[in-house]
């Protein structure tokens, strides 16, 4: 896929994240469309890779060329990628099994939705 | 799910806690070690939500210490979460309590004895994840321990 496909994928992830939110207990499918969400914007980040969707887990040789954009004082590239790699583990494995709490849940979609939309911000820009 | 333990601890420093759960994690035992590292992370928050008069006795009063650290409104609920993401910029500093409270979180899922469901808790970290993420951890109380 080329960038632009990745980048049109994270927005209507996102978007279909916002559709479902107005509808009851669709937290399994709001998580799923984050880290889907993420997957793609990670993706649009590196098109050079061209990383399928389908090797999401292993997105960490796309994520570091995208992280120390991002990064800040408090937090190595490497915190930020474990942070982003845990988040996405809990997102995914509330998809499966509706595991995580409402509080938790909230708040890794909050994290989440954060992080996509920095990595956007980066995958939008002229690559270096 | 449950942990054993919530409410802020009087009988060690976070650190001490932190060195006492990685002790159990380096003997195998996860979910004892990983109650106790969340301890250590809860405690730390509390020493600095205490200060600042905030409430702090819950999982829930935590994630609203971590939003109000960040700068950020807690939303008001899964919906709002989601639409509130619609309106964050797509630059400027991270939310740096918020991405590292994820890894505190982390562990208190893998110390849960029980799932909602009554069966054993599904977990998705290996044995090397325990370890990995500590670091992570004393960076969170580092930092808490740096605040006023």
């Amino acid at each position: 896929m080329e960038r632009a496909e990745h980048l049109q994928s994270a927005h209507n992830f996102l978007a279909a994240a916002r559709l479902l939110a107005n509808v009851p207990q669709q937290g399994q499918a709001i998580a799923e469309m984050i880290w889907g969400a993420t997957v793609a914007a990670v993706s649009a980040a590196d098109p050079e890779h061209n990383i399928s969707h389908h090797y999401a887990p292993y997105t960490g040789w796309s994520f570091r060329q995208v992280a120390p954009r991002i990064a800040n004082a408090d937090l190595t590239v490497a915190d930020l990628e474990r942070c982003l790699d845990n988040n996405q583990r809990l997102l995914h494995t509330h998809f499966y099994h509706g595991n995580l709490n409402a509080d938790d849940l909230e708040f890794s979609v909050t994290v989440g939705i954060e992080l996509v939309r920095r990595i956007l911000a980066v995958a939008q820009q002229p690559q270096p | 799910m449950t942990t054993t333990l919530l409410k802020p601890s009087t009988a060690a420093s976070p650190y001490a806690l932190l060195d006492d759960g990685e002790k159990q994690i380096a003997a195998g035992r996860y979910g004892e070690g990983s109650a106790m590292v969340y301890q250590a992370a809860f405690d730390a928050l509390c020493g600095v939500a205490v200060r600042r008069g905030w409430p702090c006795a819950t999982h829930a009063d935590a994630h609203r210490i971590i939003y109000r650290l960040d700068g950020r409104k807690p939303p008001s609920g899964l919906a709002d979460a989601v639409m509130k993401g619609r309106e964050q910029p797509g630059a400027g500093t991270l939310s740096t309590y918020s991405l590292l409270f994820g890894i505190v979180v982390s562990y208190r899922f893998h110390s849960a004895e029980m799932a909602p469901t009554g069966k054993p808790p599904v977990t998705f970290w290996q044995p090397d994840d325990y370890t990995a993420h500590l670091p992570l951890v004393k960076k969170f109380i580092d930092l808490l321990a740096a605040e006023r």
